[in-house]
């Protein structure tokens, strides 16, 4: 060896400010100076300098021992891969497509409130429940979505009930979600929730004015006011925290985020997730396009804003997470593996979560469930009333899926320094460009995520104390005073 | 008094027993020590017999009337301070030349089994450099052992020395330790070299499992740091593959580092190591250097004042804090950490090595602090009382 050191794997690439990022196989990352970047590869830097430690201790080069490093970096690189080992534990059962609402984008495809041949049969929810606890995953978490899955609700309980009798030898830890609008509540569903231990998923887009812009009931005006209505009663019954909303953000909504974001602190919601809309389903029709649809740039500068915004509500004493935010932040700060199906390499469809249609078909994700209803029947793993849990699980479309879904082979992904804390949406490449590979430099889907993965790495480079305690707070669920210790 | 001198008197052999300052009706098996601290106590003496057939040896005051000894070996002479330190259950070692030591002391959180002088590295500021065993080290610790009290030994550490280096011999240790002291957390102190031997590890998990602790230096974040202070080449990677054994296994494995020039100027990148490599261990503990021994030998390189490195190990231990890795500072006064890491101290310096100073009269939070090392040469420069906490 005539170099003083050995260089081990690691990606790197600029950061906007002019910084060079580099990232290891775990995920460990260190920022520096271009100058110094160049001396790293010139084999320039002394042995025992402060910056040579820098990276050595975080195994970018080595210039004693190079085996127990690579034994080191594998075992990280599994920790990271963790959320492989149990396979699928997010099952969605879409137990009717019947809705009493008629938001304007609706992913869902909603069907008219009283057609109930887009029910999920008893049978075919016995079926469901069948391949569920068939998944080796040791935890199970069944989400009930629809339309609205209250408008099914002995399917709900059916599938309950099954999956509860079936755990009592399958001894997994269960759990249970429903998805639901909250109009449609009723003091019975409630004590039969609590009873059960089930909590509540919703949406709020944001105050009166916002949520009830495209949140409009099927007989007419907006659900605002029921909603507020009925929160109140969930939470009376079920407990503050066991209902959480998602907010989705038009065109339309965008420039009014901390007006949204204000209304989640107001009703005294835990977080926020930041999330751009997804153009499937009703929210491609040409009528709303124009309240709809904005470039992901305009995207990825209100979620910039907006997330300092709430870093500022913490530090002021407002304990709200984004929870976009504290998944990436995970991801780039913590060595374990965090479970969040849209972003992982392999992709989390199908391995992660999965969706059961009211009638039985299975598609790796939501938005491979809507291509389906558009007429796309691409990503049809099978049927639960016709095919074997192996059938459906290995099925080609799943194995092609996971093939063109490693970011570490992916054509530009494969040497991006943001990899380990990115993945890949073959369902969404395929949807927007065609083609499960995608094309990267005209992918929203990259643009946005290298956007704001960039933007968090400044904000941890500039490692202000503040900032630091906020994230963490988020990362490790404490409040600020927890973080910081005061509180013991 | 960790120990203290006597007159001898008939002692042949070194005596073990434990002590009692009243002599019981019966006896439980055990030898006995009994402290005659006043003449009184020797008249009862004639008619304990049962407790007279264990009767081991006497600790006894100034001017007692030796015939009423009545052919016991005794330590004559010892000081009535000396005797009052004496507890109902300590444990002493005798030695035929007036040498008495408390092996075990009643009570106190920091008991220790001390089972060997070797070991396999030499760290800069070790305080108590390797030496060759005594032969009788071994039986001397099981006999120890054999006369604690299990319903009343909550802790017990075993050190040295590095305990590995006694191979199978630690693991039936642990395992006695285990049976005889079933409520007792026992607290292994090692450089876990050795345990990078994957069946060494498990063994010794099992023979420990659950009461088993282990408390393992790491120095650095790198070889080339840990190294140069444990003063082996190798002991690094060694280490690293020990603790991931022994995560594994599920053993709960703490850290340690000492503070000095060689280990504070990259305290940060050492706690960053550890949260991304070592995540699952259950605590750190940043410990006051102990200025004797090799510490003392390099005192020129290795010296700090605590009080001129308080804010990069507030840096550090916030790091950790954050991060849900419990970190905790040993041997440090509160007066030299700065306020928010006041609640991470421990008051961990052992009873007869701890030492405050005149300045810590009229400290306000004397009760909660550990003072420094009575042991040392060096303490810090910057001591001062603070108001009640």
């Amino acid at each position: 060896m005539t170099e003083p050191y050995v260089l081990m794997p690691f990606r790197f690439g600029p950061l906007p400010s002019g910084r060079m990022l580099l990232v290891n196989e775990a995920g460990e990352f260190l920022i520096l100076e271009p100058r110094d970047f160049t001396r790293l590869l010139d084999y320039e830097l002394t042995p025992g300098s402060s910056l040579f430690l820098d990276l050595k201790a975080k195994h970018f080069l080595t210039d004693t021992q190079v085996a127990p490093v690579v034994n080191l970096l594998a075992t990280k690189y599994r920790t990271k891969k963790g959320f492989l080992k149990n396979f699928t534990g997010l099952h969605i059962v879409v137990v009717t497509l019947r809705c009493n609402q008629r938001c304007h984008y609706c992913h869902a495809s909603s069907q008219d409130m009283y057609d109930t041949r887009w029910d999920m049969s008893v049978k075919t929810a016995r079926n469901v429940v069948d391949k569920i606890m068939s998944s080796p995953c040791p935890s199970i978490k069944i989400e009930f979505q629809g339309g609205d899955a209250l408008l099914n609700f002995e399917v709900v309980k059916t599938i309950v009930r099954e999956a509860k009798r079936l755990n009592q030898k399958a001894k997994k830890d269960l759990s249970f979600v429903v998805c639901t609008n909250l109009t449609l509540l009723t003091p019975e569903i409630l004590a039969y929730l609590k009873r059960e231990g089930i909590t509540i998923s919703t949406s709020l887009d944001g105050p009166r004015e916002i949520h009830d812009r495209h949140r409009v009931l099927r007989t007419g005006g907006g659900s605002y006011d029921l909603f507020l209505k009925n929160l109140a009663l969930a939470r009376q019954v079920l407990g503050h925290d066991q209902v959480n909303p998602l907010a989705t953000l038009t065109r339309d909504s965008l420039p009014y985020l901390t007006d949204i974001i204000d209304e989640y602190v107001r009703l005294q919601f835990r977080g926020i997730f930041l999330r751009n809309i997804n153009l499937y389903g009703y929210a491609r029709s040409e009528r709303y396009q124009e309240s709809f649809r904005y470039p992901i740039s305009e995207f990825v500068k209100a979620y910039k804003k907006a997330l300092l915004y709430i870093i500022e509500l913490n530090l002021k004493g407002v304990p709200l997470t984004e929870d976009f935010a504290t998944i990436l932040l995970s991801r780039i700060l913590t060595p374990f593996s965090t479970g969040f199906m849209d972003l992982q390499s392999p992709t989390g469809a199908g391995i992660a979560g999965v969706v059961y249609d009211f009638n039985g078909d299975v598609y790796p994700c939501d938005e491979a469930r809507m291509l389906a209803k558009m007429g796309d029947r691409r990503f049809y793993m099978g049927n639960v009333n016709r095919d074997s849990y192996l059938d459906i699980f290995t099925s080609p479309v799943m194995q092609e899926i996971v093939n063109k879904s490693c970011v570490e082979i992916l054509p530009g992904c494969h040497s991006c320094p943001l990899q380990m804390y990115c993945g890949a949406d073959p369902i969404r490449n395929y949807a927007m460009q065609g083609d499960l590979v995608g094309f990267r430099p005209t992918s929203d889907f990259c643009e946005k995520h290298k956007a704001i993965l960039e933007f968090l790495l400044e904000l941890l480079a500039d490692n202000h104390p503040e900032v630091m305690d906020v994230f963490w707070a988020w990362i490790t669920n404490r409040s600020l005073a927890e973080v910081r210790g005061i509180c013991r | 008094m960790r120990e203290a001198f006597g007159r001898p008197l008939g002692l042949k052999v070194p005596v073990m027993g434990v002590v009692t300052t009243r002599l019981p009706w019966r006896s439980r098996g055990k030898p006995l020590v009994y402290v005659v601290d006043r003449p009184e106590a020797l008249k009862s003496l004639p008619f304990r017999l049962w407790s007279r057939r264990v009767l081991a040896a006497l600790l006894t005051g100034p001017e007692m009337t030796e015939t009423l000894f009545d052919g016991i070996p005794a330590v004559a002479d010892l000081s009535p301070a000396e005797l009052a330190e004496l507890r109902d259950g300590d444990v002493v070692l005798i030695h035929p030349n007036g040498r008495v030591i408390v092996a075990y002391q009643t009570g106190s959180p920091h008991n220790c089994l001390f089972v060997t002088y070797r070991c396999n590295c030499l760290c800069v500021m070790c305080p108590q450099p390797p030496a060759d065993d005594p032969e009788d080290l071994w039986e001397q610790n099981v006999r120890l052992l054999a006369l604690l009290d299990p319903q009343e030994v909550t802790c017990l550490a075993i050190t040295g020395g590095e305990p590995t280096l006694l191979g199978d011999r630690l693991v039936e240790l642990v395992r006695l330790c285990r049976q005889q002291l079933p409520k007792a957390t026992i607290t292994l102190l090692t450089n876990a070299r050795k345990l990078k031997n994957l069946e060494f590890a498990k063994a010794l998990f099992k023979a420990g499992y659950p009461n088993l602790f282990l408390e393992v230096p790491l120095f650095g974040a790198t070889d080339t740091e840990h190294d140069e202070v444990m003063g082996a080449r190798g002991s690094f990677w060694d280490t690293i593959q020990a603790l991931h054994h022994l995560a594994l296994l599920g053993q709960p494995v703490g850290l340690r580092t000492v503070l000095h020039a060689l280990t504070v100027p990259r305290l940060l990148p050492y706690a960053e190591f550890i949260y991304r490599n070592l995540p699952f261990v259950i605590q750190v503990a940043f410990m006051g250097m102990e200025t004797m021994g090799l510490a003392e030998k390099n005192l020129d390189r290795l010296w700090l004042d605590p009080y001129d490195y308080r804010e990069i190990l507030a840096e550090a231990v916030r790091y950790l804090h954050r991060r849900l890795v419990p970190p905790l500072i040993y041997n440090h006064p509160l007066c030299v950490l700065t306020p928010e890491v006041r609640p991470f101290a421990r008051n961990t310096i052992t009873t007869w090595k701890q030492l405050y100073l005149p300045i810590c009269e009229t400290c306000g939070q004397r009760g909660e602090c550990g003072g420094v090392f009575g042991t040392g040469v060096k303490v810090s420069a910057h001591l001062k009382p603070l108001p009640p906490s």
